[in-house]
């Protein structure tokens, strides 16, 4: 089961919030949503859902759009807040009221409290008692309360302590290996280095890149090698040769652009130039991010986001 | 997105199926209802069936409610409120009975206690037969300073009557001063036959009674009929003329002050022929009480202008009367007095029903409410079941629970037979009373609630539903009587009319009160006018939800 989400355009009075949003999340890959607060993250979320509509657009799950689907949570699992239960209900009982919407056996409950780490005395308390992460925990037992083919989760990394990151890394990777379709929103792109395979990064309401993360590195780290040497006017010349484009960046350090480091280092070795310390520069999906989302960037009153 | 072709061919085949469609439509607003169908067609035969749907609805609302503790807790806290409260208004105000026992009031046919007091001129009939008569003149005297006024319900007229006892079966064709010439029976019944004509006849024939009215004594038009089985062949028939007391009334703040002045009727009759009568002459009885003291103890005696009395000199006959024919309605309404809980209970229940719908809001619930299940009217209905059929369970056990207890204080405040009648459960009208002031404390639940759906907000929809439910109670006893008479009729607090025990009868001379428990309709009725509150707040909140963005 895909999401698509095609052309969705979304107004909150004068502000745009979704401005042309179009992606698709495919199945049995942890796909990433990634945008600065108020980028249009969870209200694309909402639309997906049928909570919200679109001015424009649509957003279909599976082919059809949600609220037409004859049996919601076995299709899709979604957690929009983690703080959206009633604190004077128990956690057991707001699992059990969603079960019971959803036509869902008891022992459902059970298994997902165990899945999540509620199971015991937890459950049992009443939810205005929980810490955030307990909270992430039950609305994460919610989404999957109905084995669902499909999960979104807004911010499920969102107050968890180290192990519960941990934990829901393992988590997510083992739910898309089922060959689930998994879509998990972040406004840290740190978050998700290392557990999403795709990046779907939003911001202003736009998607700014669609990219697996591989590509998404790559295109940050834009192929630069650092390197130091002893003559840096001859190595200039010898990587100028080679097709590198050169900087000096210090009195014996340089950067080359245009050359992967195997093409320099062969290039200065033929040459008998001495040089040392060469690395390829390689970015973090935190860098590739912020240098995606410089312009996007929205830390004015954000409307877009305002009522998650 | 390149199915748009195929769903639109597909779409055709399955427009217009469900409600579902256009929620469809709106995420999809391009693509629109094509797409939609488009999905529908590909499910096939498992499609949404609705009544599994609501049933899971309803259930989880259920669940909704029953954990969490605080509503659970309000809810028996607005029960134990019914009950204390109910107690406590049973317990104010006593009766003392000085001077030994009273007389029993007069009972009519149906059990129930009647006014039964005029002057009789009379003779008796046998088996079938006719009076007619000619009212040459009707007036209406009042008393005292109000002398020039007219009592509208002063009235003289024909009549059949079982016997000379107060409350036994009659059969009367009347004229009145003001509301025309009806055709009356047995105290509870009354039709307007006619506007005006001065002759008037009742002809016998077995049970049936048959009213003619004509103004020449010559031309007789059928006014109507009636069938009174109670009344024996040998019974009384005549003449009579009756006037109930001139009422002044001033209401102020809480306060309610009745001048009260004795009224007489003087009935002038000619051509009086009965026919089925046995020879004789008339004779003149003055049935029931005679009129009570009005002057305060003490006051200097007054001379009164006429006396009750009847003469009769050749072919015309003369009655004086004063007195009431008529269901007895003043007084308190017990049933209503041991059911005041009812409305504080309410009070309570205001604030679970309305937060039922806003918590959802207010922690955002209510998204996974419509994500679990996304159609939206589904839940408004599957609410308004749950928390309807709960607060009603409550509501009417605790005051069930405390009519009883209610009713016996009341007996021995002094409120007791003979004077006031004695409630118990197995009354239907205490039963029509208790579940109908459950009916109506769910009624205003559910509107809190669907009010909480418009607003989103508690505060909103608390104050709302009390300014519409108790400010027209409070202002009912301050208002002049015809702003207090409005109020109750086009606000939900109409509903209290449900707990009203006895019915009241427009045509007789007392006023609807509602500081006595009088409401301007009957109790079913007034229950349907906040139910229709529910229906259009309840309409209101579905459009609401369907257009607002969760």
């Amino acid at each position: 089961m895909e999401i698509e989400v095609d052309g969705l355009r979304k107004r909150y009075g004068q502000v745009s919030a979704l401005d042309g949003v179009s992606f698709t999340v495919r199945p049995g890959l942890v796909t990433g949503f990634v945008g600065p607060n108020g980028a249009g993250k969870s209200t694309t979320m909402r639309i997906v859902l049928g909570l919200d509509a679109a001015d424009g657009g649509h957003a279909l799950v599976g082919g059809r759009p949600y609220r037409s689907l004859r049996d919601p949570l076995r299709a899709v699992g979604a957690m929009l807040d983690a703080a959206a239960v009633h604190p004077g209900r128990r956690g057991r009982d707001h699992l059990r009221w969603i079960a019971h919407a959803a036509g869902l056996p008891a022992r459902r409950l059970d298994e997902v409290l165990e899945q999540v780490g509620l199971a015991g005395g937890a459950a049992k308390r009443r939810a205005g008692g929980y810490s955030l992460g307990m909270r992430q925990r039950l609305g994460i037992a919610a989404a999957l309360l109905g084995d669902p083919r499909v999960l979104m989760l807004d911010e499920p990394v969102n107050g968890l302590d180290p192990e519960g990151i941990v934990w829901i890394r393992g988590l997510l990777r083992s739910l898309a290996a089922e060959g689930r379709t998994v879509l998990v929103s972040s406004h840290l792109m740190g978050e998700l280095e290392g557990t999403a395979d795709r990046l779907v990064v939003i911001g202003r309401g736009r998607i700014i890149a669609d990219a697996s993360v591989p590509e998404l590195l790559a295109a940050a780290s834009g192929g630069r090698v650092a390197l130091r040497t002893s003559a840096p006017a001859d190595a200039m010349a010898v990587l100028s040769r080679a097709g590198g484009t050169v900087a000096s960046v210090g009195a014996d350090a340089l950067t080359v652009t245009g050359l992967d480091a195997e093409a320099a280092v062969a290039a200065l070795g033929a040459s008998r130039v001495p040089f040392a310390e060469v690395s390829a520069h390689r970015a973090t999906l935190e860098e590739a991010y912020m240098e995606l989302t410089r312009d996007a960037a929205e830390f004015e009153a954000a409307p877009g986001g305002g009522r998650s | 997105m390149t199915a748009d072709g195929t769903n639109a061919s597909a779409g055709g085949t399955n427009v217009g199926t469900e409600g579902t469609e256009s929620n469809a439509a709106r995420t999809d607003a391009n693509a629109g209802r094509t797409r939609a169908s488009a999905g529908r067609t590909r499910a096939g035969a498992e499609r949404t069936r609705p009544g599994t749907m609501l049933f899971r609805q309803i259930r989880a609302e259920w669940t909704k409610i029953r954990t969490v503790r605080r509503w659970t807790l309000t809810l028996l806290a607005a029960a134990v409120a019914m009950v204390v409260v109910s107690l406590l208004g049973a317990s104010g105000g006593s009766v003392q009975h000085a001077g030994g026992p009273e007389a029993p009031p007069p009972k009519g046919p149906d059990g129930k206690v009647v006014r039964d007091a005029f002057r009789f001129v009379h003779q008796e009939m046998r088996g079938d037969g006719t009076i007619t008569a000619h009212l040459a003149s009707l007036k209406s005297l009042v008393e005292g300073e109000a002398g020039s006024k007219s009592v509208p319900w002063a009235t003289a007229g024909i009549m059949v009557k079982s016997g000379l006892r107060p409350g036994a079966s009659y059969v009367a064709l009347l004229s009145t001063r003001g509301h025309g010439i009806r055709l009356q029976n047995d105290f509870t019944h009354d039709k307007a036959v006619s506007a005006d004509g001065t002759w008037l006849r009742l002809t016998r024939s077995g049970s049936r009674f048959t009213a003619y009215v004509s103004s020449d004594g010559t031309s007789w038009k059928t006014a109507g009929g009636v069938t009174v089985r109670g009344i024996p062949a040998n019974a009384r028939v005549g003449v009579f003329a009756a006037s109930p007391p001139h009422t002044e009334m001033s209401r102020r703040f809480g306060s309610l002050s009745i001048l009260d002045a004795p009224a007489h009727a003087i009935g002038t009759f000619d051509n009086v022929t009965v026919t089925g009568a046995e020879p004789g002459g008339w004779t003149g009885t003055t049935v029931g009480e005679p009129l009570p003291e009005f002057d305060p103890p003490g006051a200097p005696p007054r001379t009164p202008l006429v006396k009750d009395g009847s003469s009769v000199s050749g072919g015309t006959i003369t009655v004086t009367g004063s007195g009431e024919i008529a269901p007895e309605q003043r007084g308190m309404d017990l049933v209503q007095k041991g059911l005041q809980g009812a409305l504080v209970g309410m009070l309570v229940v205001v604030a679970v029903g309305a937060l039922s719908m806003t918590s959802e809001f207010r922690h955002g619930l209510v998204r996974t409410t419509f994500t679990v299940l996304p159609r939206r009217g589904g839940m408004l209905v599957a609410k308004a079941l749950v928390l309807g059929v709960t607060v009603f369970a409550v509501s009417a056990v605790a005051l069930a629970v405390a009519f009883p207890i209610a009713q016996s204080r009341l007996r021995s405040s002094g409120f007791r037979p003979p004077g006031f009648p004695s409630w118990s459960l197995s009354d239907p009208e205490a039963l029509r009373a208790i579940a109908g002031s459950a009916l109506l404390v769910a009624l205003v639940a559910v509107l809190a609630m669907a009010f909480g759906a418009v607003f989103r907000h508690s505060a909103a929809a608390i104050a709302v539903v009390l300014l519409i439910v108790l400010v027209p109670q409070i202002l009912a006893s301050a208002l002049p009587l015809g702003a207090s008479r409005f109020l109750l009729s086009v606000t939900p607090a109409a509903g209290f009319a449900v707990q009203q025990s006895q019915p009241h009868y427009a045509f007789t001379a007392d006023m609807c009160l509602p500081e006595d428990g009088c409401y301007p309709f009957s109790p079913w009725a007034g229950l349907a006018v906040p139910f229709l509150y529910v229906l259009v707040a309840m309409l209101l909140a579905w459009w609401l939800l369907r257009r607002r963005d969760a």
